[in-house]
């Protein structure tokens, strides 16, 4: 059996006390921001970690990666020297934060041979947590758009069951590239007020920034009440840009996942959507939980608090939950009202109490990337 | 130990500029792709050769490795925006943000299984494996195919300082892929991945150990005098070494599909950054079929 032995999130609630009652009481407000780097692009709502708008993120993922790690591993080996040999599984959908300022500098007319940096590329912030920690064993950096931190989570797992490792950080990465917004922007994927799932007038993404990190072990090494079941990873070939909008890629992973983790329906007590607010993502969604249920679990979406922070999401959300249901709910969804018409089960509308039982977590991306899996708590 | 169904190698060392794909992409494949960069072209060059004219289980998974992905873009993004003052194109900015390669290649042979792109700083064709490894020992997975695929960029200068090797040294690039499973059911060549790093004690302690006929390969991160020293000391081995069609950071998948290509017996591939390395090895019997 995995455990997920604690966790810790940095995103636009904060990273203590204040995010889950920001999440209780579900009055989160983004920031609207504009993209500076192009002239003429409009302004839209952005859910940032800090304020600091002269912070330029990529100088300081180390800073924020120290600021969720060094206190989950004092929270849970009561100091901050892990175990050497532990794992460390990265997801982000923008592995190329590292590569960013040297090909911006040689770009801007500076000789490579002026640049002070050493290697460079996709594995480089999980090697220096490892360097930074002093870690061992293996790594993965992951990238599968908004799957990729829940994919390097279930990587981890896989490593934990193969008993390669008896513990495994996984961090989830995704901070401000005016590129990834712009990007966004130019495909009209954006939201210009608010991230409204499921809702008749959604009409768009808004993105956000989070930084997360969890301890996933075995049940024999360090016993949790949470623990991971299992979980199916899918590529959906209807699209490079989506999936499809009948259902049937996301109807198959959910049952697919609910088979990896030897679970029926039943047992879900809750459903953590995607929820994006897209047109046709959240169209897709719903289809596909019709395909998968015949009753549709409650089910809910953490967007609207944090905003889409794209390949963070996995990890950010996995966190949130759980840190509801330690304190007892599970949050209601802002801003789904009025529902699409089309839609048969709307989500919660009022905060839930529960405090144990089994959630299944979906996320859908670009590339076909298609991800489910099931975490359950213990009764305390 | 997991088997290697087949394996499919594109290796070049381009003069000058990237090389033109589009011909052997459609002779390869079949057909044309619009909306695809040149990093994907490779991904599906190679991938294309390993499968040949194979059809797999549609829940087949994909590993794909990189160093650095498809930069090429990333490159010329950056230069619109800072430069033009322009937005990226759609196409480039989806390729960009997700692993794009993976999925055309899914789609292109009908998988819709796991599709994962990974790396790792010092080891991704390695890790890659592993994770690859791991899936196919605890059943999680019937077959895996899994590849490494890294592009050549015009400015060698920038290429060499983002890699960290020497100024100069001659960069190729290249789309190698392999296709592995659980079981078999003839006499296939067999792939280990060591799962964890080893020092150089144990390093030392797993070549004196190897057979009379191991052929040892090195990476090219291994300093030439520290090879020297290790065929010096374990006489028993043999060094095996293939074309030099410059370096990439998933030439280690090049290496293995070259030892198939080729040889029979036992291959160790030893690849190495400042104090750890990681270690795979091949095994081709006599009577393996490939």
């Amino acid at each position: 059996m995995i455990t997920i032995a604690g966790g810790e999130l940095l995103s636009a609630l904060g990273s203590g006390k204040e995010s889950i009652q920001a999440l209780a009481s579900g009055t989160v407000e983004p920031e609207v921001i504009c993209l500076e780097s192009i002239a003429g692009q409009p302004k839209y709502p952005y859910y940032r970690i800090d304020t600091d708008h002269r912070v330029a993120r990529a100088d300081h993922i180390e800073h924020y990666l120290q600021t969720v790690v060094s206190p989950l591993f004092k929270q849970v080996f009561s100091k901050e020297t892990p175990p050497p040999e532990m794992g460390v599984f990265l997801g982000s959908s923008s592995i190329d934060y590292s590569l960013t300022r040297p090909i911006e500098r040689v770009v801007d007319g500076l000789s490579p041979d002026s640049l002070s940096c050493s290697r460079v590329g996709g594995g480089f912030y999980a090697n220096r947590l490892m360097e930074q920690f002093g870690l061992s064993g293996p790594s993965l950096t992951i990238n599968t758009a908004c799957t990729s931190s829940i994919n390097a989570l279930m990587e981890a797992a896989t490593m934990l069951e193969c008993r390669v490792i008896d513990y495994a950080l996984v961090i989830g990465l995704e901070l401000m590239l005016p590129v990834i917004a712009e990007g966004f922007s130019l495909m009209q994927l954006l939201s210009p007020d608010a991230l409204r799932p499921f809702a008749e007038d959604r009409n768009g993404m808004v993105l956000g920034e989070a930084v997360s990190a969890v301890i996933l072990s075995r049940e024999d090494v360090l016993p949790s009440a949470w623990h991971y079941l299992g979980g199916q990873s899918s590529c959906e070939i209807h699209s490079v840009a989506g999936s499809d909008p009948a259902g049937k890629g996301i109807a198959q992973v959910i049952a697919k996942a609910m088979e990896n983790a030897q679970i029926t329906p039943e047992q879900l007590i809750a459903i953590k959507a995607h929820g994006t607010g897209g047109d046709l993502m959240d169209l897709a969604e719903m289809r596909g939980m019709e395909l998968a249920f015949e009753t549709i679990p409650s089910y809910f979406s953490l967007k609207p608090f944090i905003g889409h922070t794209l390949g963070g999401c996995g990890l950010a959300e996995m966190i949130l939950v759980m840190k509801s249901v330690d304190h007892g709910f599970i949050p209601a969804t802002p801003n789904a009202w009025p529902l699409d018409g089309q839609f048969s089960v709307a989500p919660i509308k009022d905060n839930q109490k529960i405090d144990h039982g089994c959630f299944m977590l979906n996320y859908f991306g670009f590339g076909g990337n298609n991800t489910s899996c099931i975490i359950e708590r213990m009764l305390p | 130990m997991i088997f290697v169904q087949a394996s499919g190698t594109y290796s070049t060392l381009p003069k000058g500029q990237q090389p033109e794909l589009a011909e052997e992409l459609k002779a390869v494949t079949g057909k044309s792709w619009r909306r695809t960069d040149h990093f994907i072209q490779l991904a599906l060059i190679g991938a294309h050769k390993a499968v040949g004219t194979r059809q797999l289980p549609e829940n087949t998974a994909i590993y794909l490795t990189s160093g650095q992905g498809n930069i090429s873009v990333f490159e010329r993004i950056c230069e619109l925006r800072r430069n033009q003052d322009m937005l990226p194109k759609p196409v480039d900015f989806i390729n960009l943000l997700s692993n794009s390669a993976g999925y055309y290649v899914a789609s292109s042979l009908g998988l819709e299984g796991k599709n994962l792109f990974v790396t790792h700083h010092h080891f991704p064709v390695q890790m890659a494996l592993l994770a690859a490894q791991n899936e196919l020992r605890l059943g999680k997975q019937k077959m895996v195919l899994a590849g490494g695929v890294d592009e050549w960029i015009k400015e060698q200068e920038l290429a060499c300082k983002l890699l960290g090797v020497s100024p100069g040294t001659a960069l190729g690039e290249g789309s190698n892929w392999i296709l592995l499973s659980a079981e078999a059911t003839e006499e296939l060549p067999m792939l280990e991945i060591h799962p964890q790093p080893l020092d150089l004690p144990l390093l030392r302690a797993l070549l004196a150990y190897a057979k009379e006929g191991t052929f040892v390969a090195f990476s090219g991160r291994i300093p030439s005098e520290d090879i020297a020293r290790f065929m010096r000391m374990y006489r028993q081995c043999r060094e095996f070494s293939c074309d030099q069609n410059g370096y990439y950071e998933t030439r280690p998948l090049f290496v293995i599909n070259s030892f198939l290509a080729r040889n029979k017996g036992c291959l160790i591939h030893v690849d190495g950054n400042e104090s750890n390395y990681m270690v795979m090895t091949v095994t081709c019997e006599e009577n393996a079929v490939y």
